[in-house]
C-alpha cells in the first residue's frame, strides 16, 4: 500500500493519522481517510455502500456477469420460471431477466449519474444566486422555485416527459426539472447562513468578485449538504424513472429498464410472478441503499457536528 | 490615515431606520493605535464597518490615506488599503479552507506573485510553524486561529488595520501573546489601528489615544494617560474605566 | 478554609472523565473543596475543567461523563448517590444554576411573566392569582422595575442583563443555599454586569448561601468573591483569600497575572506565560 502514496517512510496509517501534516496532499488524503473511518462506524451507512457499490460494480462488468444476451429473443423458451438455466427465469419473449438486470443497472446508473450532474450545478447556481444577492433576484427566483415545488413529482415529470417526447434523455431532463427546487432551496438556507459570516466578509473586504466568492467560498460549504440531499433524492429519482418506465414514457423498448421491466411483467404476474418481482426488489434495494448512504454522509459530512 | 467627519450610519429600511451613529467626527494619526470603547450598541462596530466598507448605509465624509471614500464599491487599491481582524477566531476563518489556503486568498484576488513563499513568511512573522498552512481550522487552537486572521490581513501589505474585538473571545495568556504580536508588527510595519472594544484594560494598553462611545455618539475623547490616572470628563467613561479595574 | 461543620457543599477527589474510540481522557483531576456561606471564585482558562466541576456538581453533565469522587456532599446527603428524582428535587430547589446566556435556559415558546408564574406554583404552591403577585414581587427585587411591561416579553425580546436578571429572579423562588454561577455575566455590559452582581450580592444577604462563582475574569473575582480557586488542565493548583490575589505564587496564577493587562498597573508589554509541564502534576 504505501508503494501507491509517498509517505515519507511513515507506514500508510501513520501517515494518515499524523498531525504534523506535511503537505496538501496528506490533508486532503486525512480529511477523506476520517470521513470513510466516520461513514464505515456505522453498520447502516456500510450496508447502503455495499449495495451502491455494488451496482457500480454490476453496472460496469455488466457482460461478464450477465449469463445470456439480454436482448436476444427466443419466443421457444418464453415464460420460464427460475432454474439454473435462467437464474431469475425468462419474460414474454425468451429473454433472461438476471442478464436484463444486470444490464438494467446501467440505465439506473446512466439515470441517476445525469440527473445527479445536471441538478447539483443548477439548483446550486439558482439557490445561491437568490440567497447572495438578495433583493428581487430572490423573490424571482424563489417563487419560480415554489411553482415547481407546488406540483407532485411524478406529475410534474409525466407532464414534462409527455411533452418531451418519450425516450431516456427526455426522462432524465423531467426528472431534473423536479428534482432541483428542493436543491435550490438548500442551497438558499446554506447561502443565507454563511453569506453574513466573517470569512465572507473579509474575502470581500480583500476585493473577491462575486463569482469568486460563490465558488470559492460558497461551494465547499453548500457541497455536503447538496450530496446528502441528493443522495437522499437518488431512491425518489429510480423510482420516478421506474414510473415513468412503466408508463411507457421513459426508457423505451428494447432498453433494460427495471420500471419498464416491472411494467411488462404486470400482464402475468399470476403466472410468472419473476417478471415483476426480480425487478421490483432491484429497484427497492437500490432505491433503500440510497437513502441509508445518504444518512451516513448526512452524519459524516454535516458541518454543525463539527 | 483615518479622518472621519458628521459619520452618521443607518441600519434598517423604511419606519424602521434606524441611527446607530449619530454624527461621529474623528481623526486618526498615521501610526496611531485608536481605541473606540463602548458598551453593545453604542455604535462603535459600526464606525468600523463603516470605515471598512463592509456597511454602506451611511453619510458624511470618510478620508482614508487622505483620499475621499463614498458608500459605494470601493476600488481594488481602495480595499488593499485597511483589513480587519474579527473578533469570533472561529467564524473569521474559512471552515473548509486550509490555513495556507486562507492566507493566500488575498494574494490570489489581487495576483500577486510568489503566493507560496509570501504565505510561508506571513505564517512565520505571526509565530506559527510553517507545517500550519495544511492544517484545517478544526485542527488548531483559538488564538492560533487569531494568528491566521493577522497573518490573512496582513498579506497585502495593507497599512490600516482594523482591529473588531480581537482579543475578547481568548484567555487572557493567549490574548497577552496576540497583544504582543500586533504591537510588535505595528512597530516593524508602521501600521494604523483602529481597535474596536470594551475592555478598558486592553485598549489602555494598546492605545495612544481612545474615543468612548455611547448610543451612537462619541461622548469623549483621551490620552492613555488620562485614561490610566482615571482624568476622565464623563461619568459613563468612569464607569467603564471602574468596570475595567474590577469595580462595579 | 471553611470549617467541614459549616460547609454546605464539601468535595473530595472529584475526578470527570470521558473515553472515546477506547481512550480515556480526564477533564477534572481530582477537585477537592468546601464552600459554605460565601462567595467562591473558580478561576481558569478554557479546557480547565472549571465548567465541568460545576456541572459535575449539578449532576448535569452528558450521560458519557464519568463522575467519581471520594465525597459530594451537600447539607449532609452524598449529591452522588442520590438518584434522580431527588437529584430533580434538588437542583432548582436547593442547588440553583446560572449560565452565561439566559437565552439558553429560558422557555423560548413561553412569555417571560408566565415562566416566573409557573416557577411560583411549580415551588411554593401558589394559586395561579398570588403567584402573578410574587412574580411581580420578585422582578421588583431584581430591579426590573417596569414588571408590567416586561411580563409579556418573550426571552427574544429581552437584552442579556434583563435576561439574566429573569433567570435570577426564577432561581430565588426557591431560595436555594448554593448557587453555581457558570460565568454568569460574561454575555453582559459593564454597567448591567455591575447591576446583576449586586443583585446577587442582595440575595446572600437575605439568607446564608453559598455561591460558586464559576469565571475567566481575573479583575472581576478578585474584587467580588471571597475566595479564589485557581484551576488548570482539571486540578486546582492553587486557592487563596481573593484580596490576596496578587501574592500568588503558583507559577500558572503569576503568569496569568502577569499576562492581564491592567489600568492601574500599566507596563510596556504583556508577559507571556510559559506553561510548564510539571504544573499538571499539581
Amino acid at each position: 500500500m504505501t508503494g501507491l502514496i509517498d509517505t515519507g517512510g511513515q507506514s500508510l496509517h501513520d501517515w494518515l493519522i499524523d498531525e504534523d501534516i506535511k503537505s496538501r496532499r496528506q490533508a486532503l488524503a486525512q480529511r477523506w481517510y476520517f470521513g470513510l473511518r466516520h461513514l464505515l462506524s456505522s453498520p447502516i451507512a456500510v450496508l447502503g455502500l455495499v449495495i451502491v457499490v455494488a451496482l457500480v460494480l454490476a453496472a460496469a462488468f455488466a457482460p461478464l456477469l450477465a449469463t445470456h444476451n439480454p436482448y436476444r429473443q427466443d419466443l421457444g423458451r418464453a415464460l420460464l420460471a427460475p432454474s439454473s438455466a435462467h437464474w431469475m427465469g425468462t419474460d414474454e419473449l425468451g429473454r433472461d431477466v438476471w442478464s436484463r438486470l444486470v444490464y438494467g443497472s446501467r440505465t439506473t446508473l446512466y439515470i441517476t449519474m445525469l440527473v445527479t450532474v445536471l441538478v447539483a450545478p443548477v439548483g446550486f447556481l439558482i439557490g445561491a444566486l437568490a440567497g447572495f444577492i438578495g433583493g428581487w433576484l430572490d423573490t424571482v427566483l424563489m417563487r419560480l422555485t415554489d411553482i415547481f415545488l407546488a406540483f407532485p413529482s411524478l406529475v410534474l415529470a409525466l407532464a414534462f416527459s409527455a411533452a418531451l417526447g418519450p425516450g431516456i434523455e427526455n426522462a432524465v431532463l423531467a426528472i431534473a426539472l423536479t428534482i432541483w427546487p428542493p436543491v435550490a432551496r438548500l442551497a438558499r438556507a446554506e447561502t443565507l447562513t454563511v453569506r453574513n459570516s466573517d470569512y465572507v466578509a473579509s474575502a470581500r473586504l480583500q476585493g473577491a468578485s462575486t463569482l469568486r466568492i460563490l465558488w470559492r467560498h460558497l461551494v465547499p460549504v453548500c457541497l455536503p449538504s447538496i450530496i446528502v440531499r441528493l443522495t437522499l433524492n437518488m431512491a425518489s429519482v429510480i423510482l420516478t424513472a421506474a414510473g415513468l418506465g412503466f408508463l411507457g414514457l421513459g426508457a423505451q423498448p428494447p432498453l433494460a429498464e427495471w420500471g419498464a421491466m416491472a411494467a411488462a411483467g404486470r400482464q402475468y404476474l399470476i403466472d410468472a410472478w419473476w417478471l415483476t418481482t426480480f425487478p421490483g426488489l432491484a429497484i427497492l434495494l437500490v432505491s433503500m441503499a440510497f437513502n441509508l448512504l445518504g444518512d451516513g454522509l448526512r452524519d459524516m459530512l454535516d458541518p454543525r457536528k463539527g | 490615515m483615518i479622518e472621519i467627519d458628521n459619520l452618521r450610519v443607518f441600519y434598517g429600511a423604511g419606519s424602521d431606520r434606524f441611527e446607530a451613529v449619530r454624527g461621529v467626527t474623528l481623526s486618526i494619526r498615521r501610526g496611531e493605535t485608536y481605541g473606540l470603547v463602548g458598551e453593545s450598541g453604542s455604535g462603535k462596530s459600526s464606525v468600523l464597518n463603516a470605515i471598512a466598507g463592509r456597511h454602506t448605509d451611511w453619510t458624511g465624509h470618510i478620508r482614508i490615506n487622505a483620499s475621499s471614500v463614498g458608500p459605494a464599491r470601493r476600488s481594488r487599491a481602495e480595499k488593499a488599503m485597511l483589513q480587519i481582524v474579527f473578533q469570533d477566531p472561529y467564524g473569521a476563518i474559512h471552515p473548509k479552507h486550509t490555513v495556507g489556503a486562507s492566507i493566500a486568498e488575498p494574494l490570489e484576488i489581487h495576483r500577486r506573485p510568489d503566493r507560496e513563499k509570501a504565505v510561508e513568511r506571513l505564517l512565520e512573522r505571526v509565530g506559527l510553524p510553517p507545517q500550519f498552512r495544511y492544517r484545517f481550522p478544526h485542527q488548531i487552537s483559538g488564538g492560533q486561529r487569531q494568528r491566521v486572521s493577522i497573518a490573512r490581513a496582513l498579506a497585502l501589505e495593507a497599512p490600516i488595520l482594523l482591529l473588531d474585538e480581537p482579543t475578547s473571545a481568548l484567555d487572557v495568556s493567549v490574548q497577552s501573546e496576540v497583544l504582543n504580536l500586533l504591537q510588535d508588527l505595528k512597530e516593524e510595519r508602521d501600521l494604523t489601528y483602529l481597535m474596536v472594544s470594551h475592555d478598558m484594560a486592553v485598549v489602555a494598553h494598546m492605545c495612544d489615544r481612545i474615543g468612548v462611545m455611547q448610543g451612537g455618539d462619541l461622548i469623549e475623547e483621551a490620552s492613555r494617560e488620562q485614561l490610566i490616572s482615571g482624568n476622565l470628563e464623563q461619568p459613563y467613561s468612569q464607569e467603564l474605566r471602574e468596570a475595567a479595574l474590577g469595580l462595579a | 478554609m471553611t470549617d467541614m461543620t459549616n460547609a454546605i457543599l464539601s468535595l473530595r477527589d472529584l475526578r470527570v472523565s470521558f473515553s472515546s474510540m477506547g481512550r480515556v481522557s480526564e477533564a477534572v483531576r481530582g477537585v477537592s473543596f468546601d464552600i459554605g456561606n460565601e462567595k467562591l471564585g473558580l478561576i481558569g482558562e478554557s479546557g480547565s475543567g472549571k465548567s465541568m466541576t460545576g456541572r459535575a456538581v449539578m449532576r448535569l453533565l452528558p450521560s458519557a461523563a464519568r463522575v467519581t469522587a471520594e465525597r459530594m456532599q451537600f447539607q449532609g446527603r452524598d449529591l452522588l448517590q442520590l438518584p434522580e428524582p431527588e437529584m430533580r428535587a434538588v437542583r432548582g430547589h436547593e442547588i440553583a444554576m446560572i449560565l452565561q446566556d439566559p437565552k439558553f435556559s429560558l422557555n423560548p415558546v413561553m412569555n417571560v411573566g408566565d415562566q416566573i408564574i409557573e416557577t411560583c406554583r411549580i415551588h411554593l404552591k401558589l394559586s395561579r392569582r398570588d403567584a402573578r403577585s410574587r412574580a411581580m414581587e420578585l422582578l421588583e427585587k431584581v430591579h426590573i422595575r417596569d414588571a408590567e411591561r416586561v411580563m409579556p416579553l418573550y426571552p427574544h425580546e429581552v437584552s442579556g442583563g434583563m435576561g439574566q436578571r429573569i433567570m435570577i429572579a426564577m432561581m430565588i423562588v426557591a431560595r436555594p443555599s448554593l448557587i453555581v454561577a457558570d460565568e454568569p455575566t460574561s454575555a453582559l455590559d459593564v454597567s448591567v454586569r455591575g447591576q446583576v452582581l449586586r443583585i446577587l450580592d442582595e440575595l446572600r444577604a437575605e439568607q446564608p448561601t453559598g455561591l460558586l462563582f464559576i469565571s475567566h475574569d481575573l479583575n472581576l473575582v478578585r474584587r467580588f468573591c471571597d475566595r479564589v480557586l485557581i484551576m488548570y488542565a482539571g486540578r486546582i493548583v492553587e486557592a487563596l483569600p481573593a484580596d490576596r490575589l496578587d501574592d500568588a505564587e503558583h507559577p500558572y496564577t503569576r503568569g496569568l497575572l502577569e499576562a492581564l493587562p491592567r489600568l492601574d498597573r500599566p507596563r510596556k508589554r504583556l508577559a507571556v506565560l510559559k506553561r510548564d509541564p510539571a504544573w499538571m502534576e499539581g
